[in-house]
């Protein structure tokens, strides 16, 4: 009776069959020594594929809002120069209307510089990045003003002039219009010139831009205005101070009339300036609030970064002790296989 | 009358020393197959000292035969089981190639994102459109891979049923072969190792038990008890179905009129390759084909326009940015609707190859002015866009019966799809993985048990050779005895 009995396609299917499991491992190993990661991802993670899967998206999508951040931060960077370029302009007018205003023939300077102004006015405020016009609200492509006195003239100027006509019966250029009293002008001034600047008709006859400014996703949950728009008030203030040194007559009137005209200009200029810090503020905390998130999202994505790398990617050392240990398993297979095929009575026979 | 005792002796073992050898020839040539069992010679003595071959035995170990059958039977259903997964993980592929269809739901979300923040530029516009049929397209290709991977099991089914029904008609004949030879008393064990070998292989297609009675006669039953053969084969039956979508299930396979597979099988087997591909046919590919229509479902429902007129709103929302071909309408309902991922298209309202409008995407309007959501038209308004990617973020309520977390949001949804799908196959993996290695063990426990040893058949040549040799040299020694006899008589 035997009692230990092996056949010998028991020996041979052995040897064969872990040379077999050795060589297949032994592939895998090398494939994932040479890509660094698992050689079938989602055989070795299960259910943690998903994971993975959803951290790759969350990446993806954080790396697309670090984007979107960027073009953001250029566009709010164009706002504040442009900004600081209407600010500077107002001062330097204020200080000329302030150095003018006992000048009995002030209108002479007054006059072209208030027309530049203007033109610049509506110049930066039509300002264009990437085919966008940046003061038109969410209507960016028209721009936002139209060129004052043109040509063609206006539909403001068309309205100041008939608002004029209308008032005193006469045109800016009429040599009537050195007959017009201190009083009379603050009256048309404050009845017929005021309300083109007001809703509704600023909207009409200035302004083609909308009250809605732009709004950005600047983190996965963080939605805020990234924009202001030309119907802000100091816009309107400026212009209005722009346009009464303009097309009010100008040098035809006389002392009274026109000092009531450089009073108020002063007024608004001064009211504006202020006004336009406190838009230069708001874009300014928005400007803070992308760079906070840009910062945020950076940091949030090394970590997503670190965490796909921990999941999916294998320990290089421990990959390459595996391709070797196999390497050397498969050996001494291979030469056991040999051996064995050998080892026979035959040969002694 | 001893000395002719002698020389009868001596040729009776002649004779058995010729048949002994005609058996380790038999078991030399026998050595190299699998299914082979050892014969030996039972020899028997007379009481006149002769020897005869009685009977020709062959090595067998009935218990570890009947783990080996099992166990193969276990290995092929794991591992037919693992190769449907491996055609349904063709629709996740390698995170890192974002091929999965929430690799491509991540793309449209981003593509979104850079619209919202560029709304009146239509380069960022024709790029969600891009996505976005991308996205249907993934999905519509994924419903395809899972449908076509049912109709291969299918197929490997019909195959797998053919096998049987050639098998069984095989073993019907060895066995009556085996039943005439035992009754006669005739050498059977060629026949026996015929019979095991059809039965292993039958083991590889269906898990089977077996009881044998007398004259050696074998009743072969499925694992679940429904008798395959019992004196004549018994037909296994099933129809192929050709063309599969979400709404079709499979035929159910009957072994002698009884189903075996399928949700309505009364004694459903639970091994076999038949087993392995049923399961992948009947029950993985529907939950998996179940989530793909869930995240169709979640897309339109998520990217859906309101009523802008009315607040409260009137009238009901229609599909938006993607529909399907139920559309206007929004698909009813809470829970999973057949074959909607692949029935889920782009809306061809915004898309300018079939006529529709790219703005649509920033203004909606898609189902007319009562649903623009940007009726002045202004450039970058961003609202609708930002709105977007808010439902697309929500929680959404999901079939329950998906067999994935059903309150969460759509990338998530998505994601715990490839996770629940990978996790499956992990499973079966190492399951087959086990299985395998378990039918080696025991195939390797069992040839040790009844193979063939070629030194030691040769070793025993050597000893039947010498044996041969004192038998003759017997013979010619009584000869001479004789010899010397009749010279003294003469």
């Amino acid at each position: 009776m035997k009692t230990s009995f092996v056949s010998t396609l028991g020996v041979s299917n052995a040897t064969r069959l872990s040379l077999v499991k050795s060589q297949s491992e032994l592939a895998r190993a090398s494939h994932e020594l040479s890509s660094g990661r698992h050689a079938d991802v989602g055989l070795k993670l299960g259910a943690r594929t998903g994971q993975s899967v959803e951290l790759r998206q969350e990446l993806a999508r954080i790396e697309t809002i670090l984007d979107t951040n960027g073009l953001v931060s250029a566009r709010l960077d164009t706002m504040q120069a442009a900004l600081s370029n209407v600010q500077g302009t107002a001062e330097d007018f204020l200080g000329v209307l302030i150095a003018v205003r006992e000048n009995a023939q002030a209108a002479e300077v007054v006059a072209p510089q208030a027309e530049l102004n203007l033109k610049g006015l509506v110049g930066t405020l039509n300002a264009n990045l990437n085919g966008q016009y940046l003061f038109a609200g969410i209507d960016t492509d028209t721009p936002p003003l139209a060129d004052y006195a043109g040509p063609p003239a206006s539909p403001a100027k068309l309205a100041v002039d008939a608002a004029f006509l209308g008032f005193f019966g006469f045109d800016q250029d009429d040599p009537a219009v050195a007959g017009i009293t201190q009083a009379q002008m603050a009256t048309f001034v404050d009845t017929q010139l005021a309300p083109l600047f007001a809703d509704p008709q600023w909207g009409t006859i200035w302004s083609s831009a909308s009250d809605e400014n732009l709004s950005s996703r600047i983190s996965g949950n963080e939605v805020i205005a990234t924009s202001a728009n030309a119907n802000e008030q100091p816009f309107r203030d400026l212009a209005m101070a722009y346009t009464m040194l303009v097309g009010l007559g100008g040098d035809g009137l006389a002392q009274p009339a026109y000092r009531e005209l450089v009073e108020r200009a002063i007024g608004l200029v001064g009211g504006a300036m202020q006004d336009v810090t406190t838009v230069q503020a708001r874009l300014g905390v928005a400007q803070n609030r992308v760079a906070d998130a840009t910062e945020r999202m950076g940091i949030q994505r090394d970590i997503l970064t670190r965490q796909v790398t921990g999941l999916e990617n294998v320990d290089p050392f421990e990959a390459a002790t595996r391709v070797n240990a196999l390497m050397s398993q498969v050996e001494v297979s291979y030469s056991l296989t040999a051996r064995i095929r050998q080892m026979s009575l035959l040969n002694y026979l | 009358m001893s000395l002719s005792l002698a020389l009868n002796s001596a040729q009776t073992a002649l004779s058995v020393t010729s048949q002994q050898t005609a058996i380790t020839a038999r078991n030399i040539t026998g050595a190299n197959d699998p299914f082979y069992s050892r014969k030996t010679a039972n020899v028997a003595t007379t009481g006149l000292g002769s020897t005869y071959v009685a009977s020709i035995g062959r090595a067998q170990d009935q218990a570890l035969y009947a783990r080996m059958l099992e166990a193969r039977s276990d290995a092929a259903a794991r591992t037919a089981h693992l190769e449907g997964l491996g055609r349904l993980a063709l629709t996740v592929g390698d995170p890192q190639d974002d091929f999965s269809v929430a690799g491509a739901l991540g793309a449209f979300q981003n593509a979104l994102q850079m619209h919202a923040d560029g709304p009146s530029d239509p380069i960022l516009a024709g790029a969600v459109l891009g996505r976005a049929q991308d996205l249907a397209e993934r999905l519509n290709l994924a419903t395809r891979t899972v449908q076509g991977a049912r109709a291969t099991a299918d197929a490997e089914m019909a195959t797998s049923v053919g096998t049987i029904n050639d098998l069984l008609a095989r073993f019907e004949t060895v066995n009556r072969a085996v039943v005439a030879g035992t009754a006669a008393g005739s050498d059977v064990t060629d026949h026996l190792d015929t019979r095991a070998r059809i039965l292993t292989e039958l083991s590889q297609e269906i898990g089977v038990t077996t009881i044998t009675r007398g004259d050696n006669d074998m009743v072969i039953y499925t694992d679940s008890g429904v008798t395959l053969f019992e004196k004549t084969a018994r037909a296994v039956t099933f129809e192929r179905t050709f063309a599969y979508d979400a709404g079709i299930d499979g035929a159910a396979v009957f072994a002698d009129g009884v189903p075996i597979t399928g949700p309505n099988a009364t004694m459903a087997i639970e091994s076999g390759a038949l087993f392995g591909h049923a399961t992948l046919r009947d029950e993985t590919s529907g939950v998996y084909q179940k989530q793909l229509d869930e995240i169709a479902r979640g897309l339109i429902l998520a990217t859906a326009e309101t009523d802008r007129l009315n607040d409260p709103p009137v009238l009901a929302p229609l599909a938006g940015l993607f529909t399907w071909d139920g559309g206007p309408a929004l698909p009813p309902g809470t829970a999973a609707i057949d074959n909607l991922s692949a029935r889920i298209r782009v809306n061809p309202g915004v898309d300018p190859a079939q006529g529709g409008d790219l703005t649509a995407i920033r203004d909606g309007g898609i189902n007319g002015a009562a649903y623009d959501y940007n009726p002045a038209d202004a450039a970058s308004y961003s609202g609708r866009l930002q709105g977007l990617l808010g439902t697309l973020g929500a929680q959404q309520p999901f079939d329950a019966t998906a067999g994935v977390d059903p309150d969460t949001t759509l990338a998530r949804f998505a994601a715990g799809s490839v996770g629940w799908l990978e996790a499956a196959r992990k499973q079966a993996d190492a399951e087959a993985a086990y299985q395998v290695t378990f039918l080696e063990r025991t195939q390797e426990a069992l040839s040790n048990a009844t193979g063939v040893n070629l030194d030691e058949e040769l070793a025993l040549m050597l000893e039947l050779e010498r044996s041969y040799g004192a038998s003759a040299r017997i013979i010619a020694a009584v000869d001479a005895m004789l010899d010397s006899l009749l010279q003294a008589v003469r």
